[in-house]
């Protein structure tokens, strides 16, 4: 009995459960990798699923179910050797769980709002588009352990495509089982460092360590738990001690609080640009000294420093620094310049004129809107006029082009250049609404895709930029960051540039 | 009373029909964002969901659905079902909101009945003038942050419903105090109350026998009404306290154009709404006899 007792009570002394807390303020909108499409699902999806390659805290990237791969014909034919791993519930990682899920995705029933991403792939665009056969399309599971895939022409960033939440597998046996098997705990099935333990939609989520990850081993942390909550709540539960992360990526640091908490905030680089987009259909937004004026006089350090607050670039181009491209040496504030310009446009149109900018009525756009009019009264004398808008009606107003200006960003899906000069590339693009296209432009990034040498593809994608620059459908304001507070004993939670959250390495 | 269920039925199938009419048409689609989709994935969802159809065949769809108890999938986030919605997030607002409205009469007729003229007019214009979430956040500022005596916000424990319930009761608390004074002033002096304190019955019998029921019965309207409204859970204060009630989906699904969800929780208030409404009819037959003697007359 006492043998028992003394045996129960060793076991009882285990250590305290490594669990790191994060406040998010909206939940995911969906777990399954196939259908998600905000940056909530993916940087869950990211630590619950691991694919084929994947990145590291710097953007770089790296092995990751795959253990070797060989690149034949030019760059069309890749096979990729996947290593041992296993399922959440046990059973092993095939090649055709890969096929199965990116088929499914093409299926031309599916409502993937990504399939897009895999039309690379020989075959996919016809199959997704109804024009051509299931058997065609070349995703080949060769066995459990070999995938091979033939592209349509050679596509110079295919791995770093691949480390898209899109391409990331799911296990055929269980999803088959239940189409709803994302939504519940009890059925999700995940490869990744952690499994989805809780889940209470708008309250909170908990992923429990994945013991079938395959570098389990590796693991410290032994749960993360997410919080969903607005974001002032969560700054005073984060002062409290009761959070260990507030802000972004999951959330986002109250614009009125950045200015006390400057010492304390951790700042990001992040992929990701702020900029104006011009509707160059309407007049007098058609006459490029008009935009050239615009941008020139326009003090991005002001809007850094008294705005958004977060150690952001001043932004010249729609790239940010990390890739390098080369762009033209002026510099990008330049007020006397400005005003030359717009007296040379104003010898063309004469008349006066208000130009309307629009935007969707955040804090912090209400503020960049200010100060942009201000900005525009005192260098040009031009008149603004500021139309805030709800959310949605704000894309509704945008995609019908009914406005002059429009505050914009864009954050990168793919860690590449391609990803942010592309939202340009065509005047229909649904990306674009800013009605201007250029040939040129659109010739030298098709090269680029296909340009495998990679200081040639840097060259020819620096040329399309500077075309973009030049001519000025969209106003460059800064290049973006991510603010953070983080707390507690815990450390080594990483962000990379493209705002995924790394628990791998906390401890 | 059957006319009065007939006229119900009704007026939840206009609402539908008008929510549903009005909703469709609000600028803007639940799909598009910074990262809109292709047109072709666009317009493939928009066929699945049925959007492009004319909207008479749209409500036809819902209300055949509606009758088989099905309120639909969310558009937005995937797979999740008003009904679980519905499920999973009422009870929490109906468990605050029940707490919030005993609280609130019992603070409106305590303050009511027994406080001084002038106290009374003062903590109710103060109350009453001060914005609901302002003296939330005045609560959690002062009584979690500031001296840490309770959680300051998240739904884990009876500790976490007080401040949000306060916050929700004090309101209608300060309303329904002013009202209860004013009933109390004008009822006091009527000949039935002469009567009892002639007959010499207690305080305590006069005040819940007599008084009371009288004071009380011109609020059953406010009373049906303020307790849907409670019950169904409030955005501010469920954001401020991090509380996963239903207030926040109501207004998310319009921000979001979630039609099915704007839709079932417009239905789905619409219908506590009118029940509460007959309810406190019901129950003020039961206890006027007034009224029922009205109905023969």
């Amino acid at each position: 009995m006492a043998l028992v007792m003394v045996g129960c009570a060793g076991r009882e002394n285990k250590a305290p459960k490594e669990i790191y807390k994060i406040a998010t303020e909206t939940d995911p909108l969906s777990l399954d990798p196939r259908f998600a499409r905000d940056l909530h699902s993916v940087n869950v999806l990211h630590n619950l699923f691991e694919g084929l390659f994947k990145q590291d805290k710097e953007g770089k990237i790296c092995m990751g179910l795959c253990s070797s791969y060989e690149v034949f014909d030019g760059g069309k034919t890749y096979r990729f050797r996947l290593r041992d791993a296993k399922w959440s519930n046990g059973e092993q990682v095939k090649a055709s769980d890969f096929a199965y899920a990116w088929m499914s995705m093409l299926d031309p029933k599916s409502n993937a709002p990504y399939a897009h991403q895999l039309f690379c792939i020989a075959g996919a665009r016809e199959y997704k588009e109804g024009r051509g056969n299931r058997e065609d399309v070349q995703i080949v599971a060769e066995n459990d352990r070999l995938l091979i895939v033939h592209l349509e022409r050679p596509v110079a960033h295919f791995v770093e495509l691949l480390t898209l939440h899109s391409f990331l597998p799911v296990a055929q046996k269980a999803v088959e089982k239940n189409s709803n098997w994302s939504n519940d705990p009890a059925t999700f099935v995940c490869n990744g460092p952690f499994m989805l333990k809780e889940w209470s939609k708008q309250q909170k989520m908990v992923l429990d360590k994945n013991p079938w990850y395959w570098l389990n081993d590796k693991i410290k942390l032994d749960s993360v738990e997410i919080y969903t909550m607005n974001n002032e709540t969560a700054l005073h539960l984060f002062e409290n001690k009761e959070l260990n992360w507030v802000g972004s990526p999951l959330g986002t640091i109250p614009i009125d609080a950045r200015r006390a908490l400057a010492d304390r905030l951790i700042v990001n680089d992040s992929a990701g640009t702020h900029f104006l987009r011009v509707n160059v259909t309407r007049e007098p937004l058609h006459d490029k000294n008009l935009r050239h004026a615009l941008s020139l006089s326009l003090n991005r350090q002001r809007i850094i420093d008294r705005v958004v607050q977060g150690k952001q670039k001043e932004a010249k181009g729609l790239v940010p620094g990390f890739f390098d491209l080369k762009m033209p040496e002026d510099s990008v504030y330049n007020p006397d310049l400005a005003q030359q310009m717009f007296a040379e446009f104003k010898e063309n149109f004469p008349e006066p004129f208000i130009i309307s900018l629009i935007y969707s009525n955040s804090e912090t756009n209400h503020r960049i809107a200010q100060v942009l009019q201000q900005n525009w009264k005192e260098v040009l004398g031009l008149e603004v006029e500021l139309k805030p808008c709800e959310n949605k009606g704000f894309y509704h107003t945008l995609q019908s082009k009914e406005y002059d200006l429009a505050i914009g960003s864009w954050y990168a899906d793919v860690f590449d250049p391609s990803d942010f000069l592309e939202v340009f590339k065509e005047g229909t693009t649904a990306t674009n609404n800013t009605g201007w296209e250029n040939a040129d432009y659109k010739s030298l990034l098709d090269l680029s895709s296909i340009e495998m040498d990679q200081s040639t593809r840097r060259e020819l994608l620096s040329q399309a930029q500077n075309i973009l620059i030049d001519e000025m459908p969209m106003i460059p304001i800064y290049h973006a960051t991510f603010l953070h507070l983080e707390c507690g004993e815990i450390h080594g939670v990483s962000l990379s540039p493209m705002g995924h959250l790394d628990f791998v390495d906390a401890q | 009373m059957r006319s009065k269920i007939l006229n119900a039925l009704f007026s939840l199938f206009l609402i539908a029909g008008v929510t549903h009419f009005l909703s469709l048409h609000l600028p803007g689609d639940p799909f598009s964002s910074e990262k809109p989709l292709r047109q072709e994935t666009k317009a493939a969802i928009r066929a699945y969901y049925g959007l492009d159809d004319p909207f008479y065949v749209q409500f036809g769809k819902y209300l055949s659905n509606l009758a088989k108890g099905n309120l639909g999938y969310s558009l937005v986030y995937k797979d999740l079902t008003v009904n679980k919605l519905i499920a999973d997030n009422f009870p929490v607002s109906a468990l605050l909101g029940s707490t919030a409205l005993i609280l609130a009469l019992a603070l409106g007729i305590g303050a009511g009945t027994y406080l001084a003229d002038r106290t009374l007019f003062f903590s109710t214009c103060l109350i009453l003038s001060i914005p609901g979430f302002i003296l939330a956040t005045l609560l959690q500022y002062l009584f979690a942050i500031k001296w840490g005596l309770l959680p300051i916000a998240k739904w884990e424990g009876i500790q976490s419903m007080i401040l949000p319930a306060i916050s929700l009761a004090l309101v209608p608390a300060a309303f329904i105090a002013k009202q209860v004074r004013e009933n109390v002033i004008k009822i006091r002096e009527s000949d039935f109350m002469l009567l009892a304190r002639l007959k010499g019955l207690s305080q305590a019998r006069i005040f819940f026998v007599h008084l009371l029921p009288n004071v009380l019965v011109p609020l059953f309207g406010y009373f049906g009404q303020l307790a849907a409204n409670i019950l169904t859970g409030s955005f501010l204060i469920e954001r401020i306290f991090a509380i996963p009630g239903l207030g926040f989906w109501f207004v998310s699904s319009i921000l979001e154009r979630d039609y099915p969800v704007i839709l079932g929780l417009t239905f789905f208030y619409s219908f506590i709404l009118i029940l509460f409404s007959l309810l406190m009819e019901f129950l003020l037959r039961l206890v006027d006899v007034r009224v029922k003697e009205k109905q023969y007359a």
